[in-house]
């Protein structure tokens, strides 16, 4: 069962952390796209956080790589942590090493986004 | 024993009759005197009743309140030795009766509450009362109080007497068989109900799951019970007095309350959007409708009429207020007001009824039939244009797998190259987001391009269509270059989303050459081919994608896949995943495709298997 997407979001000066719960499919817009949209104007760095995302179907996944590629546009630096094995596989075959880097926990991610 | 009968009925008739018994008859709708009031002192006689009301039975439009009526008759000396009774017909409440200041009994639920069941009531009369003394002194205590109406629809018979005991017996049992016909109307409506609901209980099994149909179905069924709570009241043979019966008026209100509910949740289920949770508020109201009988008064039947004309009506009010969907919130305004009007014409007022020779119609049960005939046939026209629009629907997009299925298997043709395709493809929905093409080259090279586009259905299933077009009209013999030009035409007519694709050409000579956009990388000889990871089509323009090449022994074969496979979800629920795709990566096409469908298909499928000829 396709579970509600929620994202709570944690913006500390150029730091946002977006951490979404629940499957990302195409009812997803909001939970990730509108939240992107809502950051404030001097975010610099995102993180985002998939550690309850069981799920991301194509069209989910279609969304995170809008926000890549806006994210990219506005210079802003995206990393990912908390993807299961079979979504870093998943993320990996899109060829998304040019727009995020993915990272285990919170922890790596927050050092690689420095 | 058997002896002594046998010889009582040989010689019956030759005993003397026995003289017949002597009967006092005695018409009683006239000389009453009537005062407002209690005073258990007026059961006895002898108290002043020069001032009183003279009043003749019936009497009507009395105010709510407690009455004393007395009449007095005289009993001829030694004239009656037949046990006699009172009959009483029609009075405006409930009652008890004393004789010569003996109670006599009362009618059921005197002073219990607002339940009335009017009908011919017979008290025997003790035999001592008449022989005691030459006057009757006959004494009624009436409570006239708020009715439940629904036991009015039919008018007892104005008939007071004093008879025997046998004749009180006769009149109230040709009584209870003139109530049995006349109340043939309600049980029609009963009967009426029973075939709306099955009508409308039909419609939500059988045509998509109307929920609207299923609750007023459910509304029918209610009124319908309660229908038949009230015939089981009136048809029965005798109610023994003094017995308390506002549990069966408690169960009568609440069925009927529980079908105003279900008129509720019809009225939500037609306004689109709106949470059923506004249904909480009615739903407590239900113990206090139940409650009514044991609570006489106004002040609770208000409440009642509040919780489904308050939320019906503020919802309607609500959507015109808020300028959408106007139509459906006058709709709802219109059912609330309807709603209120069954429900306080059952409950508060005697509904108008029109007889028709020994039948008696109560107009407001018939409204409440026509109200809910038409709301019925009302959703019956609108389950079948809904039905008609999805059978259409339903053919269009047959009609559009079935083009989609003649233009993928057109790809499987093994003609013309040493390298033979067994693809299968298994769309999620009716039209999928998958597709896979395929060209022989005129070198004998074959290309071979799989693709799977985000999204499902028929928005998925004309991008395919595109991207099969520009497929067709494609020059470029590289994968890479390939992949590079559909990414232009994709980017050109993507709105959001993206295709993920995966090239390949397998040349004469065995060598693979294989180009990847985001897709789920091929396998061969039972391992996953690294290939260099590339974006999917669509995201952004001016993408390069680069090749890499594997040389393919004669008789082996590489498989193509969509993330159907790996993505397949069981009930727990657990992806199929990579490493069980890798794993069956060497079985043929169908049985690929098999065990992704024993997982659990939660996606389009597709699974092309190349060969090359040995």
């Amino acid at each position: 069962m396709v579970t509600q997407t929620k994202t709570k979001v944690d913006e500390n000066g150029d730091l946002a952390v977006l951490r979404f719960e629940g499957d990302i499919t195409s009812h997803s817009e909001e939970a990730v796209l509108g939240k992107y949209r809502a950051l404030n104007a001097a975010t610099k760095k995102i993180l985002l956080d998939f550690s309850k995302v069981p799920y991301l179907n194509s069209s989910g996944i279609a969304l995170v790589i809008q926000l890549l590629m806006a994210a990219n546009k506005a210079s802003q630096k995206v990393v990912c942590f908390g993807l299961s094995a079979h979504f870093v596989k998943v993320f990996t075959m899109l060829g998304l090493a040019k727009y995020t880097s993915l990272h285990a926990d919170e922890t790596a991610a927050r050092e690689a986004v420095g | 024993m058997t002896r002594a009968l046998l010889h009582l009925i040989l010689l019956s008739p030759l005993l003397p009759a026995q003289p017949a018994e002597r009967s006092l008859e005695a018409d009683l709708s006239s000389g009453w005197r009537m005062i407002e009031g209690d005073n258990p002192a007026f059961a006895q006689a002898g108290g002043n009743t020069g001032t009183w009301k003279s009043v003749t039975l019936p009497v009507s439009d009395l105010p709510f309140g407690m009455y004393w009526l007395t009449r007095t008759i005289q009993i001829p000396a030694g004239s009656v030795d037949a046990p006699q009774a009172l009959v009483l017909g029609t009075m405006p409440g409930e009652y008890e009766v004393y004789l010569n200041g003996l109670h006599l009994g009362s009618t059921p639920n005197f002073r219990m509450g607002n339940v009335v069941l009017p009908c011919m009531y017979s008290f025997p009369i003790p035999a001592g009362i008449l022989r005691s003394s030459p006057t009757l002194y006959i004494a009624f205590r009436m409570d006239v109080a708020p009715r439940h109406a629904s036991s009015e629809v039919v008018r007892t018979s104005a008939l007071y007497r004093v008879t025997s005991l046998q004749a009180a017996k006769v009149a109230v049992a040709g009584e209870i068989d003139r109530r049995r016909v006349a109340t043939f109307p309600r049980a029609a409506t009963l009967l009426l109900d029973l075939v709306f609901a099955a009508a409308l209980f039909f419609v939500w099994r059988n045509r998509g799951g109307w929920t609207a149909a299923l609750w007023l179905g459910s509304a029918f069924v209610s009124f319908a019970a309660s229908s038949a709570i009230f015939l089981a009241l009136h048809w029965s043979t005798i109610y023994p007095t003094s017995t308390d019966l506002r549990w069966v008026a408690s169960a009568e209100e609440g069925t009927f309350y529980l079908g105003e509910i279900a008129i509720l949740g019809f009225t939500l289920a037609m306004i689109n959007r709106v949470s059923r949770g506004w249904l909480i508020l009615p739903v407590l109201f239900f113990p206090a409708i139940c409650a009514i009988p044991y609570f006489p008064g106004r002040p609770i039947y208000i409440l009642g009429d509040l919780s489904t004309l308050g939320v019906a009506g503020g919802l309607a009010v609500w959507r015109i207020l808020a300028g959408r969907q106007t139509g459906a919130g006058i709709f709802a305004l219109i059912l609330a007001f309807c709603g209120s009007f069954l429900m306080s014409s059952t409950f508060h007022f005697t509904g108008p009824a029109v007889s028709i020779g020994p039948l008696v119609f109560r107009v407001d049960n018939w409204a409440q039939v026509l109200i809910g005939f038409l709301m019925m046939a009302d959703v019956l026209r609108r389950s079948a244009a809904d039905w008609g629009e999805r059978q259409r629907l339903g053919s269009e997009m047959e009609s559009a797998r079935a083009v989609q299925s003649l233009l993928l298997n057109a790809q499987s043709s093994p003609g013309g190259s040493e390298w033979a395709i067994d693809a299968r493809y298994v769309p999620a929905q009716e039209v999928g987001g998958d597709f896979y093409w395929s060209r022989v080259e005129p070198d004998g090279a074959r290309l071979i391009l799989i693709g799977d586009v985000s999204g499902k259905g028929l928005k998925a299933a004309m991008l395919v269509s595109l991207i099969h077009g520009a497929l067709e009209r494609e020059t470029e013999t590289s994968p890479a270059a390939l992949l590079s030009n559909l990414n232009e035409v994709v980017c050109t007519h993507l709105r959001g989303g993206f295709v993920t694709a995966c090239c390949a050409r397998a040349e004469p000579g065995g060598c693979l050459r294989i180009a990847n956009a985001g897709h789920v990388s091929p396998y061969a000889q039972g391992l996953e081919v690294e290939v260099a990871a590339g974006l999917p089509l669509g995201v952004v323009r001016g993408v390069e994608y680069s090749e890499v090449a594997l040389p393919l022994q004669p008789g082996s074969a590489f498989t193509l896949l969509t993330d159907g496979v790996p993505e397949a979800t069981n009930a727990q629920p657990e992806l199929f995943g990579f490493d069980r795709t890798c794993g069956i990566s060497q079985q043929s096409a169908q049985e690929i495709v098999s065990a992704a469908q024993a997982w659990g298909q939660s996606d389009d499928i597709t699974v092309v298997k190349v060969r090359r000829a040995k």
